[in-house]
Protein backbone atom coordinates (compact mmCIF):
# COMPACT_ATOMS: atom_id res chain seq x y z
CA UNK A 1 0.00 0.00 0.00
CA UNK A 2 1.21 3.34 -1.08
CA UNK A 3 2.40 5.12 2.23
CA UNK A 4 -0.75 7.32 4.17
CA UNK A 5 -0.04 10.71 3.53
CA UNK A 6 0.96 12.72 7.29
CA UNK A 7 -0.41 9.75 9.39
CA UNK A 8 -3.70 9.54 7.84
CA UNK A 9 -5.46 6.28 5.90
CA UNK A 10 -8.01 6.56 3.36
CA UNK A 11 -11.16 4.67 3.88
CA UNK A 12 -13.73 4.33 1.68
CA UNK A 13 -17.27 3.41 1.30
CA UNK A 14 -16.97 1.32 -2.07
CA UNK A 15 -18.26 -2.07 -0.49
CA UNK A 16 -21.69 -0.40 0.43
CA UNK A 17 -21.98 2.26 -2.58
CA UNK A 18 -21.46 -0.74 -5.12
CA UNK A 19 -24.55 -2.93 -2.92
CA UNK A 20 -26.42 0.03 -3.78
CA UNK A 21 -25.96 -0.25 -7.30
CA UNK A 22 -26.62 -3.69 -7.36
CA UNK A 23 -22.71 -4.48 -8.57
CA UNK A 24 -20.71 -7.22 -7.93
CA UNK A 25 -17.05 -6.82 -7.75
CA UNK A 26 -16.46 -7.60 -11.23
CA UNK A 27 -19.11 -5.72 -12.46
CA UNK A 28 -17.77 -2.77 -11.42
CA UNK A 29 -14.04 -3.68 -12.23
CA UNK A 30 -14.90 -4.15 -15.77
CA UNK A 31 -16.69 -0.48 -15.97
CA UNK A 32 -13.66 1.57 -14.37
CA UNK A 33 -10.92 -1.25 -16.69
CA UNK A 34 -9.03 -3.27 -14.02
CA UNK A 35 -9.58 -6.60 -12.54
CA UNK A 36 -11.94 -8.19 -9.92
CA UNK A 37 -8.65 -7.73 -7.45
CA UNK A 38 -8.01 -4.41 -7.86
CA UNK A 39 -11.51 -3.45 -6.36
CA UNK A 40 -11.19 -6.02 -3.92
CA UNK A 41 -7.61 -4.62 -2.50
CA UNK A 42 -9.40 -0.80 -2.34
CA UNK A 43 -12.50 -2.45 -0.83
CA UNK A 44 -10.39 -3.99 1.86
CA UNK A 45 -8.06 -1.20 2.28
CA UNK A 46 -5.06 -2.95 0.94
CA UNK A 47 -4.71 -0.86 -2.03
CA UNK A 48 -4.59 3.25 -2.38
CA UNK A 49 -5.67 3.59 -5.75
CA UNK A 50 -4.53 6.70 -7.77
CA UNK A 51 -6.50 9.53 -8.66
CA UNK A 52 -7.52 8.34 -11.72
CA UNK A 53 -8.86 5.86 -10.92
CA UNK A 54 -11.09 7.35 -7.47
CA UNK A 55 -12.40 9.56 -9.96
CA UNK A 56 -13.72 6.69 -12.82
CA UNK A 57 -14.78 4.29 -9.41
CA UNK A 58 -17.21 7.82 -8.16
CA UNK A 59 -17.79 8.19 -11.81
CA UNK A 60 -19.65 4.14 -12.34
CA UNK A 61 -20.92 4.82 -8.91
CA UNK A 62 -22.93 7.90 -9.88
CA UNK A 63 -21.67 10.08 -7.10
CA UNK A 64 -18.97 12.39 -6.15
CA UNK A 65 -15.05 11.19 -5.26
CA UNK A 66 -15.55 12.38 -1.87
CA UNK A 67 -18.77 10.29 -1.29
CA UNK A 68 -16.61 7.06 -1.74
CA UNK A 69 -13.03 8.03 -0.21
CA UNK A 70 -12.52 9.82 2.94
CA UNK A 71 -9.31 10.65 5.27
CA UNK A 72 -9.28 8.92 8.53
CA UNK A 73 -7.14 9.39 11.38
CA UNK B 1 -17.48 -16.71 -22.39
CA UNK B 2 -18.34 -13.17 -21.24
CA UNK B 3 -15.43 -10.98 -20.72
CA UNK B 4 -15.79 -11.16 -16.42
CA UNK B 5 -15.32 -14.92 -17.26
CA UNK B 6 -12.20 -14.17 -19.85
CA UNK B 7 -10.60 -11.79 -17.13
CA UNK B 8 -10.29 -14.45 -14.20
CA UNK B 9 -9.52 -16.96 -16.55
CA UNK B 10 -6.68 -15.26 -18.15
CA UNK B 11 -5.45 -13.85 -14.48
CA UNK B 12 -5.21 -17.90 -13.54
CA UNK B 13 -3.74 -18.51 -16.62
CA UNK B 14 -0.84 -15.48 -15.85
CA UNK B 15 -0.51 -17.17 -11.89
CA UNK B 16 0.10 -20.58 -13.68
CA UNK B 17 2.50 -19.65 -16.11
CA UNK B 18 4.82 -17.48 -13.38
CA UNK B 19 4.11 -20.32 -11.10
CA UNK B 20 5.92 -23.14 -14.01
CA UNK B 21 8.49 -20.35 -14.89
CA UNK B 22 10.00 -19.61 -11.21
CA UNK B 23 9.88 -23.66 -10.57
CA UNK B 24 11.12 -24.28 -13.60
CA UNK B 25 14.22 -22.10 -13.85
CA UNK B 26 14.55 -22.97 -9.70
CA UNK B 27 14.96 -26.85 -11.11
CA UNK B 28 16.97 -26.25 -14.34
CA UNK B 29 19.72 -24.22 -12.90
CA UNK B 30 19.56 -25.70 -9.22
CA UNK B 31 20.31 -29.06 -11.00
CA UNK B 32 22.85 -27.68 -12.62
CA UNK B 33 24.10 -25.47 -9.78
CA UNK B 34 24.18 -28.80 -8.15
CA UNK B 35 26.87 -30.95 -11.04
CA UNK B 36 29.42 -27.43 -9.78
CA UNK B 37 28.46 -28.36 -6.48
CA UNK B 38 29.79 -32.08 -6.88
CA UNK B 39 33.01 -33.08 -6.37
CA UNK B 40 34.70 -34.14 -9.36
CA UNK B 41 34.20 -38.15 -10.53
CA UNK B 42 30.93 -38.68 -8.28
CA UNK B 43 27.81 -39.67 -9.98
CA UNK B 44 25.70 -36.96 -10.94
CA UNK B 45 23.43 -38.04 -13.17
CA UNK B 46 20.43 -37.48 -11.15
CA UNK B 47 21.07 -34.30 -10.86
CA UNK B 48 21.53 -33.52 -15.06
CA UNK B 49 18.21 -35.89 -15.40
CA UNK B 50 16.20 -33.08 -12.80
CA UNK B 51 18.18 -30.18 -14.29
CA UNK B 52 16.90 -30.94 -17.95
CA UNK B 53 13.40 -31.53 -16.75
CA UNK B 54 13.25 -28.43 -15.39
CA UNK B 55 14.94 -26.86 -18.54
CA UNK B 56 12.10 -28.52 -20.54
CA UNK B 57 9.18 -26.92 -18.02
CA UNK B 58 10.81 -23.67 -18.23
CA UNK B 59 10.85 -23.28 -21.72
CA UNK B 60 7.06 -25.23 -21.99
CA UNK B 61 6.44 -22.10 -19.76
CA UNK B 62 8.10 -19.60 -22.14
CA UNK B 63 5.85 -21.02 -24.72
CA UNK B 64 2.94 -21.06 -22.31
CA UNK B 65 3.94 -16.97 -21.56
CA UNK B 66 3.83 -16.20 -25.28
CA UNK B 67 0.44 -17.73 -25.68
CA UNK B 68 -1.09 -15.89 -22.78
CA UNK B 69 0.24 -12.69 -24.03
CA UNK B 70 -1.41 -13.62 -27.55
CA UNK B 71 -4.81 -14.47 -25.64
CA UNK B 72 -4.54 -11.05 -23.86
CA UNK B 73 -4.09 -9.86 -26.65
CA UNK B 74 -7.06 -11.31 -28.55
CA UNK B 75 -9.17 -10.58 -25.47
CA UNK B 76 -7.92 -6.64 -25.54
CA UNK B 77 -7.38 -7.47 -21.76
CA UNK B 78 -4.19 -5.37 -21.68
CA UNK B 79 -4.98 -2.28 -19.66
CA UNK B 80 -6.85 -4.77 -17.34
CA UNK B 81 -4.63 -7.04 -16.39
CA UNK B 82 -1.85 -4.36 -16.19
CA UNK B 83 -3.54 -2.21 -14.56
CA UNK B 84 -2.14 0.18 -11.49
CA UNK B 85 -2.54 -2.28 -8.68
CA UNK B 86 -0.86 -5.20 -10.85
CA UNK B 87 1.84 -2.54 -11.94
CA UNK B 88 2.35 -1.36 -8.22
CA UNK B 89 2.90 -5.12 -7.26
CA UNK B 90 5.43 -5.59 -10.02
CA UNK B 91 7.15 -2.72 -8.91
CA UNK B 92 7.30 -4.12 -5.45
CA UNK B 93 8.34 -7.34 -6.36
CA UNK B 94 11.35 -6.08 -8.44
CA UNK B 95 12.58 -4.21 -5.26
CA UNK B 96 11.80 -7.16 -3.45
CA UNK B 97 13.93 -9.63 -5.39
CA UNK B 98 16.87 -6.42 -5.85
CA UNK B 99 17.01 -6.62 -1.96
CA UNK B 100 16.81 -10.14 -2.07
CA UNK B 101 19.97 -10.14 -4.04
CA UNK B 102 21.80 -7.73 -2.63
CA UNK B 103 21.68 -9.67 0.58
CA UNK B 104 22.28 -12.57 -0.77
CA UNK B 105 25.29 -10.79 -2.85
CA UNK B 106 26.62 -9.63 0.77
CA UNK B 107 25.93 -12.83 2.57
CA UNK B 108 28.10 -15.09 -0.36
CA UNK B 109 30.80 -12.16 -0.41
CA UNK B 110 31.00 -12.43 3.23
CA UNK B 111 31.66 -16.34 3.29
CA UNK B 112 33.82 -16.25 0.62
CA UNK B 113 36.10 -14.59 3.12
CA UNK B 114 36.51 -17.42 5.21
CA UNK B 115 35.42 -20.92 2.54
CA UNK B 116 36.76 -20.35 -1.24
CA UNK B 117 33.57 -20.35 -3.43
CA UNK B 118 34.15 -20.68 -7.03
CA UNK B 119 33.05 -17.62 -9.29
CA UNK B 120 30.57 -19.94 -11.45
CA UNK B 121 29.15 -21.20 -8.49
CA UNK B 122 28.20 -17.79 -7.17
CA UNK B 123 27.47 -16.78 -10.37
CA UNK B 124 25.11 -18.83 -10.74
CA UNK B 125 23.46 -18.24 -7.31
CA UNK B 126 23.28 -15.36 -7.78
CA UNK B 127 21.07 -15.48 -11.37
CA UNK B 128 18.49 -17.90 -9.61
CA UNK B 129 18.15 -15.39 -6.99
CA UNK B 130 17.48 -12.76 -9.81
CA UNK B 131 15.29 -14.57 -11.90
CA UNK B 132 13.21 -16.98 -8.93
CA UNK B 133 13.05 -14.10 -6.12
CA UNK B 134 11.06 -11.57 -8.17
CA UNK B 135 8.56 -13.97 -9.35
CA UNK B 136 8.31 -15.75 -6.13
CA UNK B 137 7.67 -11.89 -4.72
CA UNK B 138 4.68 -11.11 -7.29
CA UNK B 139 3.17 -14.37 -6.49
CA UNK B 140 3.03 -14.03 -2.54
CA UNK B 141 1.66 -10.07 -3.51
CA UNK B 142 -0.76 -10.96 -5.70
CA UNK B 143 -2.46 -14.03 -3.80
CA UNK B 144 -5.94 -13.84 -4.49
CA UNK B 145 -7.84 -12.52 -1.76
CA UNK B 146 -11.41 -13.78 -1.67
CA UNK B 147 -14.27 -12.05 -3.05
CA UNK B 148 -17.00 -9.90 -1.40
CA UNK B 149 -20.40 -9.99 -2.76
Amino acid sequence: MTPPAGGAQLANSLRELRARNGLTQAQLAERVGVTRKTINTVENRVFVPSTILALKLAGALGVSVEEVFRLEG
Amino acid sequence: MDREQDIARLLRMRDRVILASAIGFLVWQGGWLATDLVAPGRPMTLAVIVSAAGGLAWVAATIALFLYYRQVRQARAEAELNDELACYRQNRAFLIGYWILAGALAGLLGIEAFIEIDSGVLLRSLVILAVVAPLTAFMWLDRDPEETP
